[in-house]
């Protein structure tokens, strides 16, 4: 064939033909066609050439054993999931495809293989769903994985893996994978990540020594003051304001009693039931009020000023001048702190009666709302779940509740789901019980549903698309057609994700 | 379940009618479903109803609603509907506007046949001259070609493969006018060759010679075997009436497999290739259909399904192409056990492989089943199918992601099309279901 090829590119005209048949059947078969033009022998020659070759196919040799993936420990999951799951990608949030991962988990079932490959494209975009997705794909998508570089974030070792290595990680990692180490030691052993950290301390650069010592705010505790103490000398500013950030957070520390006692004289009792905030003399009193309580441990306040946290906010709460700014600092002082009791008692307060802004009106005027809502949310993720639920379930206004829920990522309890339908049919009716349309109110309650969607318990959610059905029957006035349309729209895509999440709820059980 | 997800998946005319089909099969979006031995039925909300009815007999279905793809999203959102919750379909009577759709159908299939029968007396005078007109229009097309390929050959290749696309185009529309369609795509063809690949000249010297064999048979086509003449007439572009296929062709009954289905879309028309295997007697088959834009194929053959029919083979001196010519019962879900008898080693298919080019030379693909064999990224980064003794056959194009995650690095039984050069996967049987396979991924 290869003589053949040589005259055909160049042509018959130029190369001319050779003469000599080829050896074998070919040969043989061409024999006959001697008399023919020179090109036609040359191209039946190659056609006989094609099919033989065509004909004689060999495999490919591939002498390596293909590496298998591992069995699963798990069972896989029904592939029909695969029809809502698919559906799930497609959507442009990803609350319940999370939702729908997590039951999964939960089932310890796994994503079917079929589907894999769309899952891990999926986590390739999208960082937000890529732990709870690594639970769910199994040792299939892990091995899957490492043969295209496009899913290498699904290839990550295993949490236990990185500690288990972690000195090694620690004396050869890059910046990022060296902080993550850190922070993996330190919430599974303190005592071995502040031994990491202060192996190697004096030769890290500043920028590196400021991010690292952040991470021992991760479990902090007395055993760091030492460590952090030596830090309030270090050359780099940050380092030292961040090593004093700590320090206050650990009581009996230096810098702690500091803190104390400089908002000690900022407040008092008096007759024993009063309480007295005397700000401090600074340009913006607010301001530096609210920085001076940030820095204390609430169960500070409880032992110095002899009180319970509950009462003490009611009072405070009643301060129209310094009440807001003084329930600030406490309440910076518990998200730091974490203190289940003081968020308890915050909580309620801010719920059911929030101080005016008083004097701290110029910093705070715009964003009130905001700064409350934001409160209610950090307080809500400190507090112990029984708690929570009392607190949500006693609120006077159900319908504000699903956002701030939503938010701080807190289930919904069944006391509180039965409020909050119920006074939702109520606002309803309401609503359309007025001769004119009230779009103010009709606002409030749609927005209050399209938070309440995602979250809303599996028991409760055929009572939720009943209650949006009656909504969508109901016959709108002339005038209110136009955004009574809109919103009718909205209300009807709520109802599509109830029932994507019914969906699931059927399809994915433990 | 008598409706596989896979099945009615495979109905869907694109990726977005699945997604619309998708959101429509749940119970609450629809009023008056039912089913009964002949068909699914079930009228779809919305601003206005759509009523929406399936014949079970084929999966034809026809919908009140506007759309202009088939089958419409109302239809596909039935169909899944029917797969994974056929408890939401009650049985129950069929409504007039199902009976009388079911009864129009078999009313106008019973048409046709009668005048496909009638048919070949009708023409009969005019036939044998027109036939012959043809024949001389050929025989000067294919004289005209063979003087074009020597002129190819004498100027060389390397000249060719300088030339503008009218070099290959204009022969090509002297074939059309000479009525050989066959060889004027043949011709066209050629044209993508030329700097396509390091190999090129090789592959276009053996694509011209295989050209010139087909002419070279031609001219002496009294010489072969009645069938090869019917294959050399097929690759020149003669067309075989579907009529003398259903009357005249060689008829297997069979309870047929639905292997795979490859829908390869071109500028206007989509071919649709479906493969089946007979389970007794372990013949493969091949039905070819066309259609336009959206529009559906007439046969709905399922893959993942089985069916008992007759089917009747185009002449062929390797027979594959075929019509249904009658089937016996609804398709259903092929059962695992069914696929237990089918396939073989690498070794095997290229055998047959062999055989068929030794019995047809300008055969393009057959359907293989590779038993036990490991999709794997080779070193070298090209996807190919392993053996258990390390033999290996490429696969088509990449990336093959769901082939590989449903194998895991463990033996897999594939379907797949062999054009003597690649693997294009159309399915794999994993713990002996059929799972089809897209086309890319």
């Amino acid at each position: 064939m290869d003589d053949l090829l040589t005259v055909a590119v160049a042509g018959t005209a130029r190369a001319g033909v050779r003469s000599e048949l080829p050896d074998g059947p070919i040969g043989q078969a061409i024999a006959h066609l001697d008399s023919a033009a020179p090109e036609r022998w040359l191209l039946l020659a190659a056609g006989a050439y094609a099919i033989r070759r065509r004909a004689g196919v060999r495999p490919l040799m591939q002498p390596d054993e293909p590496v298998r993936a591992d069995d699963e420990t798990w069972s896989v999951a029904a592939e029909r999931i695969a029809l809502p799951l698919g559906e799930l990608l497609s959507w442009q949030s990803s609350e319940l495809l999370l939702e729908a991962l997590e039951r999964l988990q939960r089932a310890r079932l796994l994503i079917p293989p079929a589907l894999l490959p769309v899952v891990l494209d999926a986590g390739a975009r999208n960082n937000a769903i890529r732990p709870t997705l690594l639970g769910v794909i199994g040792r299939r998508g892990r091995w899957l994985a490492r043969q295209n570089s496009d899913w290498s974030w699904a290839t990550m070792p295993d949490a236990d893996d990185v500690v288990a290595n972690a000195d090694t990680i620690w004396q050869e990692g890059v910046h990022a994978e060296r902080l993550d180490v850190l922070r993996l030691v330190r919430s599974s052993d303190p005592a071995r990540g502040l031994a990491l950290l202060a192996s190697t301390w004096t030769r890290e650069r500043a920028a590196f020594r400021a991010e690292a010592i952040e991470l021992l705010g991760v479990n902090l505790s007395m055993e760091d003051q030492s460590f952090l103490e030596a830090a309030l000398d270090d050359r780099a500013t940050t380092v030292r304001e961040r090593a004093e950030a700590l320090l206050v957070r650990i009581p009996g520390s230096r810098p702690a009693r500091e803190a104390e006692a400089q908002a000690e004289p900022l407040i008092g009792t008096r007759l024993g039931f009063q309480i007295v905030v005397r700000p401090p003399d600074d340009v913006e009193q607010a301001t530096a009020l609210i920085k001076a309580f940030s820095r204390v441990a609430p169960s500070h306040w409880t032992a110095h000023l002899g009180k319970r946290p509950s009462d003490l906010v009611k009072v405070i709460a009643r301060d129209r001048d310094w009440g807001f700014s003084v329930l600030t600092g406490w309440t910076q002082a518990t998200l730091t702190f974490e203190d289940e009791e003081w968020a308890a008692a915050l909580f309620s307060v801010w719920l059911a009666s929030p101080p005016p802004l008083g004097k701290a009106a110029d910093a705070y005027a715009r964003s009130f709302e905001v700064t409350v809502n934001g409160y209610l949310i950090g307080l809500l993720q400190v507090m112990r779940p029984a708690d929570a639920e009392r607190a949500v379930a006693a609120s006077p206004d159900p319908l504000r509740m699903p956002a701030i829920l939503r938010a701080a990522g807190r289930a919904w309890g069944a006391v509180f789901t039965d409020r909050y339908l119920r006074s939702l049919r109520d606002s309803v009716e309401r609503t359309f019980r007025q001769a004119a349309v009230d779009s103010q109110a009709i606002h409030a309650w749609t927005a209050s549903i399209q938070s309440a969607t995602v979250a809303i318990p599996p028991g409760s959610i055929q009572d939720a698309i009943d209650l949006l059905h009656q909504v969508d029957e109901i016959e709108l006035p002339g005038e209110a057609k136009f955004h009574g349309n809109y919103w009718k729209e909205s209300l009807r895509r709520c109802s599509e994700t109830l029932q994507m999440r019914q969906r699931i709820d059927e399809e994915i059980r433990a | 379940m008598d409706l596989a997800i896979e099945q009615a998946l495979a109905l869907a005319p694109d990726a977005s009618s699945v997604t619309a089909g998708r959101k429509l099969a749940k119970p609450g979006v629809w009023h008056g479903l039912g089913q009964d031995d002949a068909a699914f039925w079930g009228e779809c909300q919305g601003s206005k109803p759509y009523q929406t009815r399936v014949d079970r007999s084929d999966y034809a279905t026809k919908c009140s609603c506007p759309s202009r793809k088939f089958p419409c999203k109302h239809a596909l959102g039935l169909l899944l509907l029917a797969a994974t919750s056929p408890e939401a379909l009650p049985r129950s009577d069929a409504p007039e506007w199902v009976q009388s759709w079911l009864n129009q159908r078999s009313q106008r299939a019973a048409r046709a046949d009668d005048g496909a029968r009638a048919k070949p007396a009708a023409g009969s005078t005019r036939e044998p001259r027109r036939q012959e007109r043809r024949l001389e229009r050929v025989r000067a097309g294919v004289e005209a070609l063979d003087l074009w390929l020597e002129d190819v050959m004498r100027n060389g290749l390397a000249h060719a493969g300088m030339q503008p696309v009218t070099y290959w185009d204009q022969p090509a529309a002297r074939l059309v006018d000479a009525q050989a369609p066959g060889l004027a795509s043949r011709v066209r063809r050629l044209a993508a060759l030329p700097n396509s690949s390091p190999d090129w000249p090789v592959r276009l010297l053996e694509d011209l010679g295989k050209l010139t064999l087909l002419t070279h048979a031609f001219a002496r086509i009294d010489e072969l075997d009645p069938a090869l003449q019917v294959d050399v007439r097929t690759n020149i572009g003669w067309t075989i009436e579907r009529d003398e296929v259903l009357d005249r062709g060689n008829a297997v009954t069979d309870e047929w497999l639905v292997i795979g289905q490859r829908v390869v879309p071109e500028e206007r028309l989509r071919t649709q290739r479906t493969w089946l295997i007979g389970v007794s007697s372990g013949r493969t088959a091949l039905i070819l259909q066309f259609a336009h834009g959206s529009a559906s194929f007439a046969e709905a053959v399922a893959p993942g399904t089985r069916f008992a029919a007759d089917l009747a083979y185009f002449p062929s001196a390797f027979p594959q192409r075929a019509l249904i010519r009658e089937r016996q019962g609804s398709p259903r879900p092929m059962r695992p056990a069914d696929a237990s008898t089918i396939g073989g080693s690498i070794d095997a298919a290229l055998a047959i492989w062999a055989q068929a080019l030794a019995r047809q030379p300008w055969i393009e693909r057959i359907p293989v089943i590779l038993r036990a064999v490991v999709p794997i990224i080779a070193t070298s980064g090209d996807w190919v199918v392993r053996g258990s003794s390390g033999e290996a056959l490429p696969l088509e194009g990449s990336p093959h992601w769901t082939l590989l995650a449903y194998s895991g690095g463990r033996p897999v039984d594939l379907v797949a099309e062999w054009n003597g050069q690649s693997l294009a996967p159309l399915g794999v049987f994993v713990a002996d279901e059929w799972r089809s396979l897209p086309e890319r991924g």
